[in-house]
């Protein structure tokens, strides 16, 4: 099991990175680490492209929950597109949709990630 | 197919050991990333809960492919737990719910049927995860 972590692009508000592979007990210090090290005081939007993400247990959803209870005390969110068939099962089984900002494609998303940066300059 | 874990092993060795042994049948089963997921949310709680209160801690996972299904038994010695006995998940928004306590959860909304039984001073846990043809029966 490994997980491969791409950045995209960021801003001071942005964050936008790709997973690729599995978030279990294994994989998700290394999500944890990722977001530790990215996460500055002014990001308010962290974007997941999940594609590429295979399976994801309790452990990967922690780090996501801890991340999701951080950007929305600062009034942001955690934006989620591409979820497999069997990580969306998991994100409904615990309750958690409804706190995600979910796009149907990256497109959607990078338009939506754009706007913040227009705002932002 | 069955295995003996110690709380040494990594979760990618466990699988790797696994679908090893059971190749594609395993792999390619439509319930596999399921199946991943129980079987990561056993070895989470195991390893984090019962291994540090014994002394050479060990547990048998135990992977069988049926025509439908996967069935997975998963035993280990120390006190009577019943891990079907978990909580429900919170309906309260992220902000204001605690962070852990999913994995159980998690393996009981997962799994088709799961049974609890507690074996001569083992926990026997024993589950089946269905195939869609076998689950829209149900549904």
């Amino acid at each position: 099991m490994a997980l491969t972590i791409d950045f995209k692009q960021t801003s001071d508000e942005t964050l936008s990175m790709a997973l690729q592979g599995s978030l279990d007990s294994d994989t998700a210090p290394e999500l944890d680490s990722a977001f530790t090290e990215s996460i500055g005081p002014s990001t308010k939007v962290v974007a997941l492209n999940m594609a590429g993400v295979t399976f994801i247990s309790s452990a990967g959803l922690r780090v996501i929950f801890k991340t999701l209870k951080l950007m929305k005390s600062r009034g942001g969110q955690v934006t989620v597109t591409q979820m497999t068939k069997g990580v969306r099962k998991v994100f409904e089984i615990v309750k958690v949709m409804p706190d995600l900002t979910v796009f149907a494609s990256q497109a959607e998303m990078d338009e939506y990630l754009s706007e913040i940066q227009r705002r932002e300059a | 197919m069955r295995i003996k874990v110690v709380p040494e092993d990594g979760f990618g060795d466990i699988v790797d050991r696994l679908t090893g042994g059971l190749g594609n049948s395993l792999v390619e089963n439509e319930r596999y990333a399921d199946y991943l997921v129980v079987l990561d949310e056993f070895y989470a709680n195991l390893k984090s809960y019962v291994a540090p209160k014994a002394d050479r801690f060990f547990w048998m996972v135990d992977t069988d492919i049926a025509p439908g299904e996967i069935r997975v038994k998963v035993e280990y010695p120390g006190a009577c737990f019943d891990p079907t006995q978990a909580g429900m998940i919170s309906e309260q928004s992220i902000e204001t719910r605690p962070i852990g306590g999913l994995g159980l959860a998690i393996i009981s909304a997962l799994s088709d049927t799961m049974t609890y039984h507690y074996e001569r001073g083992w926990n026997v846990i024993r589950l089946q995860l269905n195939c869609v043809q076998n689950t829209e029966d149900k549904d």
